[in-house]
């Protein structure tokens, strides 16, 4: 669910891209704003915080949504054992079994 | 503007069958249908199909095994919402004039272990649900007695429909939908669809092509409308990819182009069959068509609003009167056309006036379709 979408490390931060006319970011990142004007967005680095939006338990792991401070919602899984609305969470990276590195969020 | 009946159908039993069978049952449901109408495939000027799995086109084929005739055959995939898609084509090949007969054929059976949805990138559809149940206790204080309500008013729906996929032998009760395994907190294995095959067939056609169909029978279905939309952005809320759906809120845009084409409000309608996929599902869509309030649905839902005799008691519809895609079940692709087959019934042994269709596609799309029952 997170693979392919992009990050940078050293400090971690995953990519979006915003609209500078409009001022909406966008995860993960997109070309053109959303508004069909094929307007170009710009590429920026999301903030590594946010607050649970929503959580459930599926198959053995946390899914989450959580919103980040430029008004971007991130799905993803979580790393937490008892997940709270509201709560700070924060990007962290994970080695996968196949030794890819990826990214969750966590509690903070 | 032509007239579109749903004139009859057929179907096989939704259920498990072997992978790569779609084809024998696309033949079976075919052949069920034009027979239902008194007519041959000779008698079909185009065939729409609406396939989620296989991906591959295989309409053609399908269509070779009912005859091999020479008609325009359309294979359309749109996911959940592939039946409807289909429905959706061969109405407009009928407005267009290109056809008076069209059989919309569907079917659903992989031909490969391959998850479709994973391979797609997007989350499990269950954990996407169970999330929209999560936010909507947090903000609501809905209870997962409520999903389960809505979940055993569809499993018991599904009981009395012979081709239904959960069919219990007792009734259902919440109790019992509370105590079947977790699967996405709050969702339990009861309040989720199954994962299952099938196939179902439709014959539209326009008035003049009734003439071409001895074994029509008033009352028919006539579609009214058809709305096929997709999302919008929405503000900081919206996530945009790896959803399997996008916002809610597609569905309220939808259903309302659907219903004021149709020249209906919400109340107008009697029967409703939508994309209860998860129970959560049904309960948020019952606000977003108009027929209550956060809050007010789950005191509705408690007093049985929504469930069978809805219409006297509270001048509301019934919801997923076969089961819907929890009892029925959601074999992505035909489900459109099951939803037209029971809209159909409905009209002829409930005497519902106005039905309802609606269906979400990965990725995400809405599409509703407005009937109207006409006695001759």
């Amino acid at each position: 669910m997170t693979d392919g979408k992009p990050f940078r490390k050293d400090p971690l931060r995953l990519i979006g891209s915003r609209d500078a006319q409009t001022g909406q970011v966008y995860f993960p990142p997109r070309p053109l704003a959303v508004d069909g004007s094929l307007r170009a967005t710009e590429e920026i680095e999301l903030s590594p915080q946010g607050t649970l939006y929503s959580w459930t338990r599926f198959a053995g792991a946390f899914y989450g949504q959580i919103d980040l401070p430029e008004g971007v919602r991130i799905q993803c899984i979580i790393e937490d054992e008892a997940p709270e609305i509201g709560a700070a969470y924060k990007v962290v990276t994970v080695t996968e079994p196949s030794g890819d590195e990826t990214w969750r969020f966590a509690r903070v | 503007m032509s007239e579109i009946f749903v004139v009859g159908g057929g179907c096989v039993p939704v259920g498990k069958y072997p992978l790569g069978s779609g084809r024998e049952l696309a033949r079976r449901a075919g052949e069920a249908a034009l027979r239902d109408v008194g007519a041959t495939f000779r008698d079909v000027d185009a065939m729409y199909a609406g396939v989620a799995m296989p991906t591959s086109p295989q309409a053609v084929l399908a269509a070779k095994d009912l005859g091999l005739t020479g008609l325009t055959v359309i294979q359309v995939i749109n996911a959940s919402a592939s039946g409807l898609a289909a429905v959706h084509e061969a109405m407009n090949a009928i407005l267009a004039g290109r056809a008076e007969v069209v059989l919309v054929s569907s079917w659903d059976v992989p031909t490969t272990k391959e998850d479709p949805i994973k391979s797609m990138g997007f989350l499990p559809p269950p954990a996407l649900f169970g999330m929209w149940a999560q936010r909507r206790m947090h903000e609501v204080g809905t209870k997962p007695e409520h999903f389960a309500m809505v979940a055993a008013k569809n499993w018991n729906n599904a009981r009395a429909i012979p081709h239904a996929a959960r069919r219990a032998d007792h009734v259902v009760t919440p109790e019992e939908v509370l105590a079947a395994p977790m699967v996405a907190a709050p969702m339990t294995a009861m309040m989720c669809t199954p994962w299952v095959y099938g196939a179902a067939a439709i014959v539209l056609a326009s008035r003049e092509g009734l003439k071409r169909l001895p074994g029509a029978r008033w009352p028919l279905s006539r579609i009214d409308t058809s709305e096929a939309r997709s999302e919008i952005y929405s503000g900081p809320d919206h996530v945009i990819e790896s959803q399997v759906v996008g916002p809610p809120e597609i569905s309220q845009r939808t259903v309302a182009a659907a219903l004021d084409g149709a020249g209906y409000g919400p109340k107008d309608v009697d029967v409703v069959q939508v994309h209860d996929a998860f129970a959560i599902e049904e309960l948020v869509y019952a606000e977003l068509f108009g027929y209550s309030q956060p809050g007010e649905t789950e005191r509705l839902i408690e007093q049985g609003a929504f469930g069978p005799g809805s219409k006297e008691r509270f001048g509301l519809p019934e919801f997923s009167t076969d089961g819907g895609l929890i009892g029925r079940g959601h074999p992505g692709g035909p489900t459109g056309v099951f939803q037209h087959i029971e809209t159909l019934r409905r009209f002829r042994e409930h005497g519902d006036r106005v039905g309802l269709c609606q269906l979400l596609g990965a990725g995400s799309t809405c599409i509703a379709q407005v009937a109207t029952r006409v006695d001759r």
